[in-house]
This record gives structure tokens, C-alpha cells and sequence, in this order.
């Protein structure tokens, strides 16, 4: 729980513009999950061997669970971590798919390694937009003075 | 030997231009449309040129036939997929670092070039930013040619126009032939051409300005057709069919193509951002951004290069919807990133694609909506929607809504699918002009924070400053001067004012004569010094300051006479500016704009 006692007090106009800010980064996380979801669909469409195309849940409900996924990795809530701790695993497995099964496809070792970059790139994406290590995060407590 | 060759040259080509010059082409409109036309004939030429290298790159290095488009995707290898980027970024970053250290300042395009600088833009600078840009469409970064095209023409144009020493109206005329000429050339559409210039280079549709540029994209599509036969970017081999209902989803599909523009206009921001956030070095970008587009091109192809061959392939509908969704983040992403990522190349073609994959994934959207809906049988025309989808996210992306309606009516010559198409590309244009207020080209002004939003020529503001506008006969009249010797030296009918300095001569306000005679002042005027009739003291320009800031600096100072100073530490005087003159100059200037537009030579110019 935030000690009242170091709580710092901000104007109205501050508080306003936080919140202002606080918005667009969930409109700029659902934006990103949306395109996310897109693109899986499309990606996923593109599978012509059958064996890849042997999915535990409909495509359209996988590119959404990874929309989504993604969506909340992004927020900027203590919470989003969650999010983290869901995607690499379906995407790396949902785009190994993808690379092994286009036409043509490509060899599984190249695959593999496309889709881990694939899983790397979307989760240190979401962890930079739910985190931004550079701005510090509006309410939390200031730097103690040396 | 071959340095010899080039000064020979050189020296021929400025022998040519001079006897050329001497036939009075300045003076003569007829000369202005030869000009033209020639201009035309060569941007044509140029253009068919530069798309023959960058085919011939994407052959070497991609592995295709020189008679496919890249963004066809078919049959390419995934390790040049995802690597030729990368070696096109690297390629790109050195090449942009050695041009960063031998020209520090930003290359002017044809908007800026009209707007701000008369028309004036730099050969080399242009060559230059082509040649980046083939090395960024042919290495397969997600960007169009025609920035390149409109770089390349408008350079040559305004060029040949300051060789000929042409009046600042005619060469910001040439420049706009210059741009209308490179886009007629590259997508085979004169109308489409023209209204480009007249809505993005000129600013404004005027006839005094439609002859010299309705030539220069004529002659340019003539021998593009003519002599090299040259294809258009698409062909619809099918009727439009639009019925009434249609027209109310384009309106629809309008409005979510506005959001598809500005999503992709303010992502090229977001991208630059988060390079500039991650401290990666300029020349490093482009390497970056080429591996991540090598990543999505692994996946969509269609995504590389220009995207000429995958509308095609859109509307011929090869390409199943579902892909179609996935290809509309895709290339959204890859442009934004390409460009973001420092790739020199425009979004015209690649918002072109966008649209029509948009437009693909709407369509098969709507159909669902209206069977869901109890109309299973009303059928919507897929090919209709692409188009009006096409046009209207390149409309509100490159801010030209005329011409992408004549380029669609040009390309696939049905007037239905132009009607359609003028709905979407209404409701886009002006959804983004409230919303957003910038086309691409503006919105890249305005992060660099130049403030113009067009080709309208306000660069005279800019040049009129306040050092051209000042009279340099300054009274001078120490500090601590009394008010009887002032009066002696400035007697009522003769000097209206005189400028107070110290001791070391910086300025310390202006005393007007009147003031000085004021009867109220009293006696004891061989005592009383001006000191407390000095005004303005805190209130002067400087000499670089335009005409506009000046006029807002007489509203703030309430004051009708400002002084000019050095600068504002020295506080030198080097002369003096009135309200009265300032006023008459500013309106000279807007008269003679406005002559000039209107091919009103008389007023100003040569009769």
C-alpha cells in the first residue's frame, strides 16, 4: 500500500494531463494489439500444409488470444506482466506454424529461430510500452534526495 | 578522360541554355509552355529511367524476372526476404551519413521549394534523395517511388527554369510541371499528374497555371506510352457495379480510411520516436528498420518495394481475405517503419496498397454485416470497394483528393467507380483535414517545425525582413540631450522623430518631435532633459525578423516607428521601420501574389 505520508500532491490541470496520457497509452495498447491480432489472421491464413494448420482453437480465436495478450502487456498497470507471461508461448508456436507450413515453407531450423525472434520482438515491445523505463510513471513516489 | 568529357559537356549544355535564354523566354508565355514541354519529354524519360534501375536491382538481388513486381511476393527466396532489406539499410545508412557530412541542411522537396524559396531547389540535393530512394524501393524497403520521381522532376524543372532566369511565379510554375510531369509518367494518368501539382505543389487551381503543367503531364504520359510502352500500376478488366446503398458504405468506408491514414501518418512519428528514445545511431537505423521489414516481408512479401504488383493482385483478387487482413497491418507497419527507420521514399504508392487491401477485408466485412442483417441477397461489388478503399486512404494520407479521383477514373476508366470513389475520398479528406489537419508531406513540416500546409507561396514573407524594409536615415540624439536643444535641432514641419543613444551608443528609445513641442511641457526646457519623452525603449526588431513578426511587434508596442538593431545584448541602431510603410508593403506583396496566380502579368510584371 503508497505511504499518504510521500504521496506528492499535484494541480488539477497536472492530474488532468496525466490522465490525458494515461488514455493514450491504452488507446496506443489496444491499437497495437489490434494490429497484432491482424496480423496473426493473416498470417496464420497463409498455412497450406495440413499438419500446421492443426490448431487447438479456431484462427481467428488464436490471432484474438494473442491480440489481446498482447493488448494487456502493453497497459501501463503494474498487472500487464500477466500479459507478458502470455505470449511467448503461443507465439512462438503459432508462428512456427506459420513459417513451416506457408508455400514454400522454410526449413524448421529457420522457422524456429524466425518465430523465437517473433515471440522476443513481441514481448520486449509490450514490455517497453507497459514500462517505459524512461518516463517515470505518473503516481509513483519521486526519487528520495540523496 | 572521362572529367574532360563532363566539362565539355558542361560547358555545351550552359551554351545551349544561354542561347536558349536569349530568345526572351523570361519575357514570353508561349516560351514558358515549350519549356514545358520539353521539361515534360525529359521528366518522362527520367522516370522510366529510374523505374528500369530499380527493377534491375530487385532482379539481382531479389532473384526475379526484370518483367514482375516485387511486391507480387511469389517465388522468393525467405533468406533474401528477410537479408536484402537489411543489406538496403545498410547501403541506405552510409549513403545518408556521407551525404549527412557533406550537407548538413535538409533537402528541399518541390512543396517546400514552393512554398518557402520561390520555386528554388538544388540538382544535386534532388539526385541525391532519388538515388536514396532507389536504393531504399530496390533493396525492398515498404516505400513508394514517387517522392523520388516528384524530387527528381521538380529538380530538373526548377533547374532549367533558374538557368533561364524565369520570374519567381513562373519557376514555382515549373516546379509544379516538374511534379505533374513525374507522377503523369509514373502511373500513366496526365489528370492525376496535373491535379498533383495543382493541389500539393502549386497550392491552388488557376488557368493561368493549367496550360504550362496540363503540357508538361501530357508530354510526360505520351512518351511514356508512346516510346516505351510503359504499363499502368493496375487494370481492372471487369465493370464497376454501384448501385445506391453502395454509396452510403463508401461514405463508411471513408471514414475508417481517414483512421487508417492517420494511424499510419502519426506511426512514421512513433517509430522515429522510439529509435531517438533507444539512442540508435542515424546511420544505424535504416539497418534496423530494414531487418524488421525483412521479418514482416518473411511472412507478407507483398509488403516490399512499392506494392504495385499486390494491388494488382488485390483486385484480381488472388489473394484470399483472410491474408488481406493481415496484409493491412502489415503494410501499415512496414511503411511506418521504413520510413521512421530513415529509408528516403514516400507513402503514396504504399498508402495506394494499403487502401486496397483495406478496401478487400471491408467489402467481405460489409457482405457478412448485410447478410446478418436479412439481405443475403444484396450483393456488393468487391472490385468497387478496393478502389474506393484504394483511393480514399491515398487521398487522406497524401492529401490530394482530386487526384486520386482521376487517377482511379484514368486507370480503370469506369465513371461509376469514380462516383463511388469521389464519396470515400471526400469523407476521408475532410475527416483528417478536422481531425488531424495534415496530409503526410505537411505532417513532415510540421515535425520539423516548418509551419506551412501547402505549396501557396509564402516564402516572400519570409523574405521580406525587416532589413529590406528599413530606411537607414536615423536621427541620432544623445542621452540627457534637453528638450530646448532637441527642439533646436528638430524644429516642428521637419524631422518626425529622432532615435536616442548612450554613451556607448546602444539605443535607448525614440523621441518624436511632436512630443518634444508638446506646449504642455512647460519652462525650464534648457534643464529638462528628453529622457522622459523616450518611448520604445524595450521594443525594436531585428534584422532578420520578417514582415509578419514586425507587424505584430508595432500591435504589441503600440507604437507606429520600431527601431532595428543589431542584435539584442549590442543594441546597435542600424535603421527604422513605420507601421504605415510596413502596412503598404505587406499589401503590394498580397496583390502581387494574387496577380500572379491569376496570370495577371500586367499588374506587376512585363505587359
Amino acid at each position: 500500500m503508497r505511504d499518504r505520508a510521500f504521496s506528492p500532491h499535484y494541480a488539477p490541470d497536472v492530474l488532468a494531463q496525466a490522465r490525458r496520457r494515461r488514455l493514450k497509452r491504452v488507446l496506443v495498447a489496444v491499437l497495437l494489439g489490434s494490429i497484432v491480432a491482424a496480423y496473426t489472421y493473416g498470417a496464420l491464413d497463409q498455412r497450406v500444409i495440413a499438419e500446421d494448420k492443426n490448431d487447438l482453437l479456431p484462427q481467428w480465436a488464436e490471432a484474438l488470444v494473442l491480440g489481446v495478450s498482447v493488448s494487456v502487456a502493453s497497459l501501463p498497470v503494474g498487472w500487464s506482466v500477466l500479459g507478458r507471461i502470455v505470449i511467448p508461448i503461443p507465439t512462438l508456436f503459432l508462428y512456427l506454424s506459420v513459417f513451416t507450413g506457408k508455400d514454400p515453407p522454410l526449413p524448421f531450423t529457420a522457422g524456429f529461430v524466425l518465430a523465437l525472434i517473433y515471440t522476443a520482438a513481441l514481448t520486449a515491445l509490450s514490455a517497453y510500452l507497459g514500462e517505459r523505463p524512461d518516463r517515470r510513471l505518473f503516481g509513483t513516489r519521486p526519487q528520495a534526495p540523496p | 578522360m572521362p572529367q574532360e568529357a563532363g566539362h565539355w559537356l558542361g560547358r555545351r549544355l550552359q551554351d545551349l541554355v544561354r542561347r536558349t535564354g536569349q530568345w526572351g523566354l523570361r519575357d514570353s508565355e508561349l516560351g514558358v509552355l515549350a519549356v514545358s514541354a520539353v521539361l515534360g519529354i525529359a521528366i518522362g524519360a527520367a522516370v522510366i529511367g529510374v523505374q528500369w534501375v530499380v527493377r534491375l536491382v530487385h532482379t539481382v538481388f531479389f532473384d526475379i524476372g526484370i518483367d514482375r513486381h516485387l511486391s507480387e511476393g511469389r517465388g522468393i527466396d525467405w533468406w533474401r526476404l528477410l537479408l536484402v532489406p537489411v543489406l538496403g539499410g545498410i547501403l541506405s545508412g552510409i549513403v545518408s551519413d556521407l551525404l549527412r557530412r557533406s550537407r548538413e541542411r535538409e533537402v528541399v522537396d518541390a512543396i517546400e521549394a514552393n512554398a518557402l524559396f520561390g520555386g528554388k531547389m538544388s540538382l544535386v540535393d534532388s539526385a541525391s534523395l532519388t538515388f536514396l530512394t532507389v536504393i531504399s524501393s530496390g533493396f525492398g524497403a515498404s516505400v513508394g517511388m514517387e517522392a523520388g520521381f516528384t524530387q527528381l522532376g521538380s529538380g530538373l524543372a526548377s533547374r532549367a527554369g533558374q538557368e533561364l532566369r524565369m520570374r519567381r511565379g513562373d519557376l514555382r510554375t515549373l516546379v509544379g510541371c516538374g511534379a505533374a510531369a513525374a507522377i503523369a509518367a509514373a502511373f500513366d494518368a496526365p489528370l492525376a499528374g496535373a491535379f498533383y501539382a495543382f493541389e500539393l505543389v502549386i497550392g491552388s487551381y488557376t488557368t493561368a497555371v493549367l496550360a504550362p503543367i496540363a503540357i508538361a503531364a501530357l508530354s510526360a504520359t505520351l512518351v511514356v506510352r508512346e516510346v516505351f510502352q510503359a504499363e499502368s500500376i493496375f487494370t481492372l478488366d471487369r465493370t464497376v457495379q454501384v448501385a445506391g446503398l453502395d454509396y452510403v458504405l463508401f461514405a463508411v468506408l471513408g471514414l475508417a480510411a481517414a483512421g487508417i491514414a492517420v494511424a499510419t501518418m502519426t506511426g512514421v512519428t512513433w517509430v522515429e520516436r522510439i529509435f531517438r528514445r533507444l539512442k540508435v545511431k542515424a546511420w544505424a537505423r535504416p539497418v534496423v528498420g530494414g531487418l524488421i521489414v525483412g521479418l514482416i516481408a518473411v511472412v507478407f512479401p507483398q509488403v516490399l518495394g512499392s506494392g504495385h504488383g499486390a494491388i494488382q493482385l488485390t483486385l484480381d483478387r488472388a489473394i484470399p481475405a483472410g491474408v488481406l487482413l493481415g496484409l493491412v497491418a502489415a503494410k501499415g507497419l512496414a511503411s511506418a517503419i521504413s520510413v521512421g527507420s530513415g529509408f528516403r521514399g514516400g507513402l503514396f504508392s504504399s498508402s495506394l496498397l494499403l487502401g486496397s487491401v483495406y478496401g478487400g477485408v471491408a467489402v467481405v466485412l460489409l457482405q457478412i454485416a448485410i447478410s446478418a442483417l436479412g439481405y443475403p441477397e444484396t450483393k456488393l461489388d468487391p472490385s468497387a470497394y478496393m478502389l474506393v478503399g484504394t483511393a480514399s486512404v491515398a487521398a487522406a494520407v497524401v492529401g490530394a483528393p482530386v487526384t486520386m479521383i482521376f487517377l482511379v477514373l484514368e486507370l480503370t476508366g469506369s465513371l461509376p467507380a469514380a462516383l463511388g470513389v469521389m464519396v470515400g475520398v471526400i469523407i476521408a479528406s475532410v475527416t483528417v483535414r478536422l481531425t488531424f489537419g495534415y496530409s503526410f508531406a505537411t505532417w513532415r513540416f510540421h515535425v520539423r517545425g516548418v509551419a506551412i500546409r501547402g505549396g501557396h507561396d509564402v516564402g516572400w514573407v519570409r523574405d521580406l525582413t525587416a532589413a529590406s524594409l528599413m530606411r537607414r536615415d536615423t536621427h541620432v540624439v544623445p542621452l540627457g540631450m534637453t528638450i530646448a536643444d532637441f527642439r533646436a535641432k528638430f524644429p516642428l514641419g521637419g524631422h518626425k522623430r529622432a532615435f536616442v543613444v548612450d554613451a556607448e551608443g546602444h539605443y535607448r528609445g525614440i523621441v518624436l518631435a511632436a512630443d518634444a513641442h508638446n506646449p504642455d511641457l512647460g519652462d525650464k526646457l534648457d534643464e529638462r532633459t528628453i529622457d522622459g519623452l523616450r518611448f520604445a525603449e524595450d521594443n525594436f526588431l531585428l534584422p532578420q525578423q520578417n514582415i509578419r513578426a514586425a507587424l505584430g511587434r508595432f500591435s504589441s508596442a503600440e507604437s507606429e516607428t520600431l527601431a532595428v538593431l543589431s542584435d539584442p545584448t549590442e543594441r546597435r541602431l542600424l535603421g527604422f521601420v513605420t507601421e504605415a510603410y510596413v502596412l503598404r508593403r505587406y499589401n503590394q506583396e498580397l496583390e502581387r501574389t494574387q496577380a500572379e496566380e491569376h496570370g495577371e502579368r500586367t499588374l506587376f510584371g512585363p505587359s
